[in-house]
């Protein structure tokens, strides 16, 4: 691979931590709100506080995943930016 | 007298087992050093953490799936489980997918193999302590370490089995990490033993059976002839024995 490319490719490790993270963050949110349907079944909006944390870090890592996939696609953008720059001069 | 087991003890040892996952994966990445450099490893780490999330979560479902039946609508949604095998297959595939993308051919799985048993460890105290909430009980046993998760029979531990498992298993995987080894050797011995421990040890647990295994085991099964296909395939490769600190 060339060193451009090389490049382009680390300018992918920020936005790559937020979505590891993010994922990391929406698993434990599945468990919580799994385990709180496993005890509660009948209860429509959760029946503890498992659901109550789930659901905010739901929000939390769902938000998270969202501005990492916005941030790696603009980083995508930029970089076709600035390898089309060179050309068009 | 109140009880030791609580649901919510689950959530707390999971988070504690990503946390100390990831805590001894940046530890041994400072002290052996990494084949790939900074972006490409959190590419690959982003690719593993969703591949987990799908895995897990489709292999939740069909584990009850010859009880309850599967229903795909659940899949996005909050109910429903999630399984270690699942969330080590997924995330294996997405990063060979991720690494066939990106072009990377050198073995990456390594500095993986010790943080994954240590947050496995770590999590499966959280199993124990969630007694009947969590579906990782064995079935009921007249031996002498049987414990009670509360529904009065005395059940194998098979959490702690594990987490025994796991800490020989770790002690194993670090001493072999110490010596020279081919690349991609401790990542490969790791998840076959894994697979291989919970075709066993699934034996005592109880969950519903399709042709004399669950669902967990068939999944085991199919990850280890993959396990066993990368090694032949890869054969001329294990040849070449790298040293301890690349």
């Amino acid at each position: 691979m060339s060193n451009q490319s090389a490049n382009e490719v680390a300018s992918y490790a920020g936005p790559m931590k937020v979505i590891a993270f993010s994922t990391a963050g929406l698993i434990l949110a599945f468990g919580l709100c799994g385990l709180d349907a496993h005890l509660y079944p009948h209860s429509e909006f959760g029946g503890s506080s498992l659901a109550g944390l789930g659901a905010l870090l739901f929000v939390g890592a769902g938000l998270g995943l969202i501005v990492g996939c916005l941030w790696a696609i603009g980083k995508f953008i930029a970089g076709m930016f600035s390898k089309a720059t060179p050309k068009d001069q | 007298m109140p009880s030791l087991f609580h649901p919510e003890w689950h959530p707390l040892f999971e988070a504690l087992g990503y946390i100390a996952g990831y805590l001894v994966f940046r530890h041994l990445r400072h002290r052996l050093g990494d084949p790939l450099p900074e972006d490409r490893r959190w590419i690959l780490i982003a690719a593993t953490a969703v591949g987990a999330l799908v895995g897990s979560r489709l292999l939740g479902l069909l584990e009850q799936a010859p009880q309850a039946g599967f229903h795909w609508d659940e899949f996005l949604t909050p109910g429903g489980g999630k399984t270690i095998v699942g969330g080590l297959l997924g995330g294996w595939l997405a990063v060979e997918i991720a690494k066939r993308l990106l072009g990377i051919r050198a073995r990456s799985g390594d500095l993986f193999a010790l943080p994954l048993c240590v947050g496995i460890a770590v999590g499966r105290i959280g199993c124990f302590l969630a007694g009947m909430a969590d579906d990782t009980y064995g079935t009921p046993t007249s031996l002498p370490w049987g414990v009670d998760f509360g529904d009065g029979t005395p059940r194998h531990p098979t959490q702690l089995y594990e987490l025994l498992f796991l800490s020989a298993l770790g002690f194993m995987l670090w001493r072999a990490g110490n010596r020279p080894h081919p690349p991609g050797r401790i990542f490969r011995v790791f998840l076959a033993f894994y697979l291989a421990w919970r075709i066993f040890i699934d034996f005592i647990k109880p969950q519903p059976l399709v042709h004399g295994l669950n669902m967990i085991q068939w999944a085991c099964v199919v990850g280890l002839t993959a396990v066993a296909a990368g090694e032949w395939h890869g054969r001329g490769e294990a040849q070449r024995v790298q040293p301890v600190g690349q």
